[in-house]
């Protein structure tokens, strides 16, 4: 059943002009954007298709599409808009909306994002080699990229044992600090 | 110019070696000024922005605070680090609000104003075209190659520096100036596929195949990049996309600063052109020997077109001290007859008219 739910548009959309400024009302379907994205082919739902649907309220169905988690921000749909719509802003904002709100959504992004801050947090600056084994481990695709370890080795570009950057308690305060504040919003709305 | 404040980031300490080690000898070689920020952390990159904004800046404003310790002006050749390190810069001066917010979330405020720019806006506007110029000292007149500037180093331009972000042209510019053939292309700020490489390999296979086909297409026998990831992609992956689509691709990847340093005499291994996958050696080694091929023939047809130009001048000259005898001769009698126009003089009356 498809529910439009008018109210959680206009919330959404008031966010978006808030925090992204840019107003999703303003795109007139000219498909610019839809045109212009070189990921297009992996979506469930295409950029202008995204614009329509938080316009008239089919926010859930938006925010758990693929196309929010794999949106590479290129930026290309957003120089492009004619209507100066910051396309890919929405898009960034929807995926940090769909992770606030602890939603269940499709792809690994959020598995490559969630290894990727863990490692800053833990060292300060990212360690590529340990990060990468995580991200294998946690999304279950162990042999991703393995043809690449012993060739990058070999080549002196990772660093096997990672080591703690000076700062590194700082950064993972910041990151608690942030994720406590941006789920406290979204429960709050 | 006053020192920069020189912002690694994560990549160019390991993977992205060869790029930090370039960037840092040519800048030294330009007399460019830089202290590395520091104490500096990771800038959170597109997983920070993608997982929360406050949290993107909030990364990126600790880079801010520490780089002010040593300059208001700050530079990441990463244009990942770049574009976070700027975005979190601008918002933070323009929204006191959002400072106050930020800074809740750090140890220490950050309280200045720093400005970032791109490694190629520092090239342009701290030493210049010139200035590299005049530094060349290997002929790379034979290296075709193609500026790849990505995603992030056309786009959004009022963070670029360029003024049209489908068409940039800094990394143009500076390649010319290091002498390299730069060839035109539309292809420039297509993007690679970024970090997807990674969760949904699909995308960044066709994207840097695209990539690498039209390189090849514009006449190219190199790709430049100044973007680790754009490396990693091109390169690294490169023999992942030839996997995915059966193709046989062997495209050298240069970072900018890589053929700006070889133009200007340091050795490969200075550059560190044996961390790529695809090795740029045998393609220099032809372009520098082409390079002195191709000039030996300019030196040569440049030499027969001086003797054809002083044959052609001696015959003038002959036919002009002829031409002044008869007149010469002919003063003397009484009646002058009109003279037939030579050649010489026919050319100078259709230019007349």
């Amino acid at each position: 059943m498809i529910r439009y739910d008018a109210e959680a548009a206009a919330q959404l959309r008031d966010s978006i002009l808030q925090r992204v400024k840019t107003d999703v009302t303003a795109c007139y379907q000219c498909g610019n954007c839809t045109a212009s994205c070189p990921a297009v082919f992996t979506f469930d739902l295409t950029p202008n298709q995204v614009m329509r649907m938080l316009q008239v309220g089919l926010v859930d169905e938006v925010l758990r599409s693929k196309s929010v988690q794999l949106c590479v921000q290129c930026m290309t749909c957003t120089a492009r808009c004619p209507r100066e719509i910051d396309v890919a802003g929405v898009f960034e904002d929807l995926k940090t909306v769909a992770f606030a709100r602890r939603l269940d959504v499709p792809e690994d992004a959020r598995v490559f994002n969630k290894a990727f801050l863990d490692n800053v947090a833990r060292f300060g600056r990212l360690s590529e080699a340990f990060f990468l084994l995580r991200y294998n481990l946690a999304s279950r695709h162990l042999l991703n990229d393995v043809e690449l370890g012993l060739p990058m080795v070999g080549k002196g570009k990772v660093q096997v044992i990672p080591k703690k950057a000076a700062g590194t308690g700082e950064v993972a305060r910041i990151y608690r600090k942030a994720l406590d504040k941006a789920r406290a919003r979204e429960r709050v709305s | 110019m006053s020192t920069l404040a020189y912002y690694p980031g994560c990549s160019l300490r390991h993977s992205a070696a060869e790029f930090d080690v370039s960037t840092r000898l040519v800048l030294e070689a330009l007399s460019v000024e830089y202290a590395e920020v520091p104490d500096w952390t990771c800038c959170g990159s597109s997983p920070a922005h993608m997982t929360d904004h406050l949290l993107a800046q909030a990364l990126a404003a600790r880079n801010l605070r520490q780089a002010a310790l040593v300059s208001d002006r700050l530079f990441a050749p990463c244009p990942s680090c770049h574009q976070r390190e700027k975005n979190a810069a601008l918002e933070v001066r323009d929204d006191p609000a959002f400072r106050a917010e930020v800074n809740e979330l750090l140890d220490t405020p950050y309280d200045s104003d720093v400005s970032v720019l791109t490694l190629p806006e520092v090239l342009l506007q701290d030493s210049g075209p010139e200035k590299i110029r005049e530094r060349v000292q290997a002929d790379l007149c034979q290296l075709r190659v193609v500026p790849y500037y990505g995603c992030l180093l056309g786009r959004p331009k009022v963070f670029s520096g360029e003024a049209n972000d489908e068409q940039p042209v800094i990394m143009d510019i500076l390649l010319e100036a290091a002498g390299a053939d730069v060839r035109p292309w539309n292809y420039k700020t297509e993007c690679c596929g970024a970090s997807i490489g990674i969760p949904k390999a699909d995308i960044q296979r066709r994207l840097s195949r695209k990539i690498l086909k039209q390189a090849l297409e514009a006449g190219a026998e190199a790709v430049v990049v100044c973007c680790p990831l754009c490396h990693q992609n091109l390169d690294m992956r490169q023999r992942q996309v030839n996997a995915a689509f059966g193709t046989e691709y062997a495209v050298p990847v240069f970072y900018l600063t890589q053929v700006i340093g070889l133009a200007m005499g340091f050795t490969p291994q200075q550059m560190m052109l044996h961390k790529h996958f695809v090795d740029p050696q045998p393609l220099l080694a032809r372009a520098l020997e082409d390079a002195v091929v191709f000039r030996a023939e300019e030196a040569r047809i440049a030499a027969e077109k001086e003797a054809r130009r002083k044959v052609v001048e001696a015959a003038r000259a002959e036919k002009a001290a002829r031409r002044a005898a008869k007149k010469g001769g002919s003063a003397k009698g009484q009646v002058q007859p009109q003279d037939e126009p030579g050649p010489d003089e026919q050319e100078d009356s259709e230019a007349g008219e």
